[in-house]
């Protein structure tokens, strides 16, 4: 079990060095010069010369991509454009934002969609099951910066129960949980839906297996055939939880954006419209590791569940 | 070979309602599922009698209702969308008619099943031992201690070799043979009385197969059990039952004890099953296969099943079920033929009469 584990986190390495070459490729594909934006218009070769040699940029790609990878190893992720504040000082404040915001998000969603997902699958083609599926195509169907917008007139604007912006740092535990509450509901419709269909799925998948049927042969109650269905498709649905997550932490540009939650897709968003390059890569650097990361956990728990899958 | 047959011990020719001792009582099973293409019927009036320790074959090709037949007996066919008429008498208790908390003391408890495939009816992710276990303690009501020991004790009846390490192994861990035994362990856990066994050799190596057979028929007369085994294999059928139920397109269409069905097969269906089984003494022979392909079950001709296939087919075939013909004092048979073929005084039974 831990040599596996340990010879997953060693193929990660590779992966994390994949995202890092794209991560630092950005500055050069991203359009617009990197230069230019610190620099006036009006600049002077010799000044334009001087930034250059002084960023490193007068060197060879490779040469440039090393060192960017010395210091961002050691936690050296430069400095915004935009606030000449360390990058990893605001990618650290708005992680922890996300962080809560995605936890929340995903216990909302993780819960409510394999609850509904097993009601489905277990009261399969009775009205449970329609309506299980009627609220899983839903919240798949429905946008969500359009879900937040919703909430924020109905809640905010007319009923004025919960406050519509920010997060509220400073304001103690019960005013940011307040402003936590539309967000994480407007975060958890999409994921709920996907989740809830895939774990009808894949319940279904087991439930129609031969061994199911012996279970019961042997007079298993329904409780213990239950434990089994569910162990059974846990590593299905495990894997789609992970990804989940991953997309909870860094897809929710546009519900950070509607709630101006401080968390990291409000900071890319603000990045890219102020083309705060090392913010940005900053950022993608942090939220790729977390995915890789992620899948890891992901693995692990699936070979702890599922024998089968640590052969090779 | 074939353990002594007495009307007594078989049972078929008991009235409906005697004091004979019946172990399991089918009357009139019918189940029909709704599908897409129409009715379904898979089963049509299925009549049969077990007593203790008795070793009924049920042979059929696919399709012939041998396994609906065997999970109706466990009370296991689906819930949505079909129909079951007909009784299911399990020690006397109607298994229709029971409450879900009785069926599931009854089934594991009183009748066991044992499948085909035992790769895909064990459960992958749980170990044998642990698939064991949880059966006694469902029924039992164990100790952790005591169910360990039990289980390691069963794993030693089905001689599994090296038990100890098999409860630890996951089903894909061990070989095919070894996964049937394991099966066989689960199904004898709680030492029922009736083992249902749906062509538990078919999946396996033709060595192992041998084994198995030997091991279910050594365990079936050490216990005492009264088994359905459900085969389309006639070799396998002689080798392990004292009676056989030949099955076509749902319905029972011979019975009677197995000796006496390969003496005289009394309906051309078991004529041409064994036409085309490979027996002693017909080395040189070739096989003769039965043409045509067995019925649509959802669409039964109002005659005999059989007559599009059958050789010596009449019109009266075509037209009319043929009744239960009985050929001797207990062999049965379905078939138009049967009183020109034997002459003999015979006796026709009315349809839903006992089987």
């Amino acid at each position: 079990m831990w040599r596996y584990v340990g010879r997953r986190l060693v193929l990660a390495i590779p992966t994390l060095l994949g995202a890092s070459i794209i991560v630092f490729a950005m500055v050069h594909l991203a359009p617009g010069d990197p230069i230019a934006a610190v620099l006036p218009v009006d600049a002077s070769k010799e000044q334009v010369e001087a930034v250059k040699k002084a960023y490193g940029f007068d060197k060879p790609l490779p040469v440039q991509y090393l060192k960017w990878l010395g210091r961002v190893v050691t936690g050296d992720l430069g400095k915004s454009i935009a606030t000449r504040r360390a990058v990893i000082l605001d990618v650290r404040d708005s992680l922890a934002n996300s962080l809560v915001l995605a936890i929340s998000s995903s216990v909302l969603a993780f819960g409510a969609g394999i609850a509904l997902g097993l009601l489905a699958a277990f009261w399969q083609g009775r009205w449970l099951d329609k309506l299980a599926s009627a609220v899983a195509v839903v919240g798949v169907s429905v946008p969500h910066y359009w879900a937040g917008i919703i909430l924020i007139i109905i809640f905010s604007v007319q009923l004025n129960w919960l406050p519509a912006m920010g997060a509220a740092a400073d304001g103690g535990i019960v005013a940011y949980l307040r402003h936590m509450t539309l967000p994480t509901i407007a975060l958890a419709l999409i994921p709920l839906g996907v989740i809830a269909r895939v774990v009808r799925s894949a319940a279904l998948d087991i439930l129609a297996q031969e061994f199911v049927l012996a279970l019961r042969a042997k007079g298993l109650g329904h409780r213990r055939v239950f434990t089994h269905v569910v162990k059974n498709s846990a590593p299905q649905i495990i894997t789609v939880l992970g990804l989940q997550f991953g997309f909870q932490l860094g897809g929710s540009v546009l519900v950070e954006a509607v709630f101006s939650w401080p968390g990291t897709g409000y900071l890319l968003n603000l990045a890219i419209f102020q083309r705060d390059i090392p913010v940005l890569q900053g950022v993608i650097l942090v939220l790729a590791t977390f995915f890789v990361l992620l899948n890891l956990l992901v693995d692990v728990l699936q070979t702890y569940i599922d024998p089968r899958i640590a052969r090779h | 070979m074939f353990n002594d047959y007495s009307p007594e011990a078989c049972g078929m020719t008991a009235p409906p309602g005697g004091t004979r001792i019946s172990l399991l009582r089918v009357r009139d099973l019918s189940v029909e599922f709704a599908t897409r293409d129409g009715v379904v019927r898979a089963v049509t009036e299925v009549s049969f009698d077990l007593s203790p320790g008795q070793v009924l074959a049920l042979l059929g090709e696919s399709g012939s209702g041998k396994s609906v037949t065997l999970r109706s007996i466990l009370g296991l066919n689906p819930p949505v969308r079909t129909r079951v008429s007909g009784e299911i008498l399990l020690k006397g208790e109607d298994i229709n008619r029971l409450a879900e908390r009785a069926r599931q003391d009854l089934r594991g408890g009183v009748v066991s099943m044992v499948f085909q495939e035992p790769m895909t009816a064990l459960d992958p992710v749980y170990t044998i031992g642990g698939q064991i276990e949880e059966t006694l303690i469902e029924h039992r009501g164990l100790e952790r201690a005591a169910v360990h020991r039990r289980a390691r004790e069963l794993l030693d009846l089905v001689q599994m070799p090296s038990p100890e390490r098999c409860l630890a192994s996951y089903p894909h861990e061990i070989s095919g043979g070894m996964r049937q035994r394991a099966m066989i362990a689960i199904a004898l856990a709680c030492e029922p009385e009736l083992l249902l066994a749906d062509e538990p050799t078919t999946a396996l190596d033709v060595t192992v197969q041998a084994q198995i057979l030997w091991l279910l028929r050594d365990l079936q007369r050490r216990l005492g059990l009264a088994v359905i085994f459900v085969t389309h294999d006639l070799g396998v059928a002689a080798e392990i039952a004292d009676d056989a139920a030949v099955m076509y397109g749902g319905r029972i269409v011979e019975q009677a004890p197995i000796r006496e069905l390969f003496r005289a097969p009394a309906h051309p269906y078991t004529e041409g099953l064994m036409h085309a089984t490979v027996r002693r003494r017909q080395k040189g022979k070739a096989l003769v296969p039965i043409p045509g392909a067995p019925p649509n079950l959802a669409a039964l001709p109002p005659g005999c099943a059989f007559a599009p296939r059958c050789p010596h087919v009449k019109p009266v075939c075509i037209e009319a079920l043929p009744p239960l013909h009985v050929v001797a004092s207990d062999h049965v048979s379905r078939c138009h033929l049967v009183p020109e073929r034997l002459a003999s005084p015979l006796l026709v039974l009315n349809k839903g009469g006992s089987l």
